[in-house]
């Protein structure tokens, strides 16, 4: 594949910059949360995208963020196990999981793939709900929290406790996506892609379908469940409806905003939207402090009609599938192929023009 | 002496009601180029798919180096050393000529992927020398000229010859070349014959399914099938004298 | 006996919600992510005409179910008929569809108890039992529409362009049926059926904004288990989804109720994920 000089490296030292350096200035909850949401949804949407690259779309990942979730909140609070344990063995759970319910799937034509795993996150997440547990329909709580246990670390170096969080948390993604680029960037990465072109043709140079594109999900199901489970212990509280279809359909906007072609593009669409869907939230706690009567207004009436903010989303979305078939990161690609387009066109009309005269 | 390479006994294919291929015995020895002919809706292709295990036999069994590979997957009859192209060749679009080649190199020399992932030493020396066997399998079949152009972009002509390259990169023992020379133009046509005609001096047995009668040149040896049933088994020149072959193949025009 | 109608009532109205899914993954080679959204709109839809307009039900439902066959040619022609290759752009934009669905309907519900007005009131005693006749109406004209929906299927010119399409799309353009035209067709029906079933589960259960991923998985399981290109099969499934989902909950309070129905099914995919009624699946 292409090799990757530094300028290719740029809008990752950019991002890395920028998710280091602002939680240490904008040290609020409100904006950790915030930084925190972003970063999972980061992780969500690459590992989403890695399954695509085999040219399978997943309607679980979403499932998977619970099972890594609920496997690390139970395994805490039933058994006591410390977090390093426990948030591990949420990812092992998870790509498990992911294996077992993706194998029968992964044999058959792609869109059974989209379909089987669209059922098998919702039943998962279904089944969740009636154990006891589990917690239930009221969700698991009491989860031993992160921040607390780095409370030593954060007054050593004289941050708090939840930010102590949110750097452990980056610490965690950025690992998750190194892995998932070199994933990507070598021979098997190459080799998923070929079988999304041609499953026939990859067989025949010797390519096991099933094997390779198994190897994607429990990939991607391992650092999607390695998310669930530091949000479980970040969040100490949590709920089998917050990894409904609606995370997993939100998991794959993000992707698809950004532009499924790249390996930046899902986390651009994740940065966009995440901020998007938190606007409201952060301007009502920022509004708090503020002495400007016109951003408290503003404040309030965005806090009042946070519930229209999907529909910004989905606007988004509609345009980015009618206009920019590649995404936010495709668009010089897109502008540069309609400009070809309308050379060709023009071309036509031209030799068209001249053999009428003629 | 020559060995057989590849055997078929009583193979038989039934879609539905329908018999596509109904008890049929073939070989094909070792360092042969051998023809597998027979008008159009033959079971010429239903053939190559059953050989390559992308459909699976009703009945009979299907013999390669002594080892029965009847209920192989497609990827593990690859991995025995059966490469094969495609009828309506489908490729891998998106990517250049020279990386449809180089993914080829899937099986020799194979990384694991843990290998591919950490990039270990045999990965880096496996990868530097599939880039040069790659590029000397363009050479060979006169697409280097097109190295950097997206396949997709390729005219017909050479979309079935990278066919064959991609086939080649597997470095197969038994190559199954699927019209071979169809929708080319007559240069090309010249060209693919000579270049399958010295596959014999790489040590590749090949069978070649084809229906335009210049390939019958090259050839060691034909099987004519029609509508399932083998009708000729014999020399080139013995099948252009045959009165069934020429009944059934030539139709009432001969 | 009260069991057999439930059973017969939610089978029905699985079945009429799922066909409609199962025409557009038979015809087009797609999933319609949407169905199960689209068939919660036209139940709101109902609900509006008849709370706030003061249409009679019957009325709101046909309106209703015109409304969601238009919807449903032009889905076909925006979302289907350009990119039918590319399974991509049919995911963003049934995303961004359900996604403002559902935050009408979140809107609109908010905590509020929504109930289309019963299509049937009072009982009616059969056999020594007495069965409400809101339950005998919907299965009535359920079992109704089915038989219309699969008249159309296996016995009309319709029909059989339809199979033909289902086949070989290339194919059947060529032999002079219009592919476009059919698949706008068979999306509006298929649609206008989920949007009936929509109703009468809205006056059966309340309306929610979840509703239609609650459909939406019974869709999946019974297009799936059913397998590819069986109509048969769904009849089927739809009848034992229907006969699990009222047994379950009578023994198993809270949300187990419906996660047992839905383990087996797991179970049962795992082993045959091509399903059990289909043709042969080629890869």
């Amino acid at each position: 594949m292409k090799k990757t000089g530094f300028a290719a490296s740029i809008p990752f030292i950019v991002l890395l910059v920028l998710f280091a350096g602002l939680p240490l200035v904008l040290n609020s909850r409100t904006w950790i949360d915030l930084f925190v949401t972003i970063v999972f949804n980061m992780v969500g949407a690459v590992s989403l995208r890695l399954i695509l690259l085999s040219g399978n779309l997943s309607f679980a990942q979403g499932a998977f963020m619970g099972v890594g979730a609920y496997t690390a909140g139970m395994l805490a609070v039933h058994l006591g196990l410390p977090m390093w344990l426990t948030i591990p063995l949420g990812a092992v759970m998870a790509t498990i999981i992911g294996l077992i319910t993706g194998w029968p799937f992964a044999r058959l034509k792609t869109v059974y793939f989209s379909m089987g795993t669209m059922f098998m996150g919702q039943a998962l997440m279904l089944f969740v709900s009636a154990w006891k547990k589990a917690g239930g329909a009221m969700g698991l709580s009491r989860i031993p929290a992160l921040g607390a246990a780095l409370k030593g670390v954060a007054e050593g170096i004289g941050i708090k406790n939840y930010q102590a969080a949110y750097f452990v948390i980056l610490l965690l993604a950025i690992f998750s996506l190194v892995v998932m680029y070199r994933f990507e960037h070598c021979r098997v990465g190459t080799t998923l892609r070929a079988l999304a072109q041609s499953e026939e043709v990859a067989a025949s140079i010797g390519v096991n379908p099933t094997y390779y594109r198994l190897l994607a999900v429990g990939v991607a199901c391992f650092f999607i469940g390695l998310m669930g489970g530091v949000q479980a212990h970040y969040m100490g509280t949590i709920s089998y409806s917050s990894y409904g279809m609606n995370m997993t359909l939100w998991l794959i906007m993000y992707m698809m905003i950004g532009g499924s072609g790249k390996f930046i593009g899902p986390m651009i669409g994740a940065i966009l939207i995440s901020i998007v869907q938190g606007i409201a939230n952060l301007m009502t706690s920022l509004s708090g402090s503020s002495n400007s009567a016109g951003f408290v207004a503003f404040s309030r009436w965005l806090g009042e009609n946070s519930a229209y903010t999907p529909f910004l989303t989905a606007a988004v979305l509609l345009v980015v599938a009618y206009l920019l078939p590649t995404g936010l990161v495709g668009i010089p690609d897109t502008i540069r192929e309609n400009k070809a387009k309308r050379a060709d066109k023009k071309e036509i009309a031209a030799m068209t023009q001249k053999g009428g005269e003629a | 002496m020559t060995n057989t390479l590849l055997e078929t006994s009583g193979l038989t294919k039934r879609f539905g009601g329908l018999t596509v291929m109904n008890d049929l015995d073939f070989r094909i020895n070792e360092g042969e180029i051998k023809g597998f002919l027979g008008p159009n809706g033959a079971g010429k292709s239903t053939f190559f798919n059953l050989i390559t295990g992308v459909h699976m036999p009703t009945s009979g069994h299907i013999f390669y180096c002594n080892e029965e590979i009847t209920k192989y997957r497609p990827h593990k009859v690859a991995a025995m050393g059966i490469g094969r192209t495609f009828q309506l060749n489908p490729l891998f679009g998106d990517f250049t000529v020279f990386e449809n080649v180089t993914t080829a190199y899937h099986l020799r020399p194979h990384s694991t992927v843990g290998q591919a992932f950490f990039g270990t030493k045999t990965y880096h020396e496996n990868e530097k020398y599939i880039e040069k066997s790659a590029d000397e399998i363009l050479e060979f079949l006169g697409l280097d000229h097109v190295r950097n152009e997206l396949a997709k972009n390729l005219p017909h002509g050479y979309q079935k010859i990278l066919g064959v390259a991609r086939a080649l990169a597997t470095k197969p023992k038994l190559l199954l070349l699927d019209e071979p020379l169809g929708g080319m133009n007559p240069e090309e046509i010249q060209f693919s014959i000579n270049a399958i005609s010295k596959m014999r001096d790489k040590g590749i047995t090949v069978l070649v399914v084809e229906h335009n009668m210049q390939i019958l040149d090259i050839l060691d040896s034909v099987t004519v099938i029609s509508f399932g049933e083998k009708i000729f088994e014999g020399t080139p020149e013995g099948m252009r004298n045959d009165p069934t072959v020429i009944s059934t193949y030539f139709g009432g025009a001969v | 006996m009260n069991i057999l109608i439930n059973t017969l009532v939610l089978g029905i109205m699985y079945i009429l919600a799922s066909l409609g899914f199962a025409f557009i993954f038979n015809m087009l080679g797609t999933i319609n992510l949407a169905h199960g959204a689209l068939y919660m709109v036209g139940a709101y839809l109902c609900y509006y005409l008849c709370a706030m307009a003061g249409v009679n039900q019957w009325i709101a439902m046909v309106i209703a179910a015109i409304v969601l066959a238009g919807v449903g040619l032009l889905l076909e022609k925006v979302m289907f008929r350009p990119f039918l290759t590319n399974f991509d752009r049919i995911v963003m934009i049934s995303v961004g569809l359900i996604t403002i669905g559902q935050t009408i309907a979140n809107i609109l519900t908010g905590n509020k108890a929504m109930v289309i007005p019963s299509y049937g009131s009072g009982l009616t005693k059969i056999a020594g039992t007495s069965i409400s006749n809101e339950r005998l109406v919907t299965f009535g004209v359920g079992l109704v529409l089915l038989l219309a929906a699969l008249y159309i299927v296996n016995y009309t010119a319709l029909g059989r362009q339809m199979e033909a399409v289902s086949q070989d799309r290339l194919g059947a353009a060529l032999q002079g049926i219009n592919i476009n035209r059919v698949s706008a067709i068979v999306c509006a029906i298929g649609i206008a059926l989920a949007a009936v079933a929509g109703c009468f589960m809205g006056a059966y259960l309340g309306l929610s904004s979840n509703m239609g991923d609650t459909m939406n998985l019974r869709i999946l399981m019974l297009v799936m288990l059913a397998g590819a290109g069986s109509m048969n099969g769904i009849l089927i499934t739809g009848t034992v989804m229907g006969f699990l989902d009222t047994i379950f909950p009578l023994y198993f309070a809270g949300n187990a109720g419906s996660a047992i129905p839905i383990a087996i099914v797991v179970v049962l995919l795992l082993i045959k994920p091509e399903g059990f009624f289909g043709h042969e699946l080629k890869m």
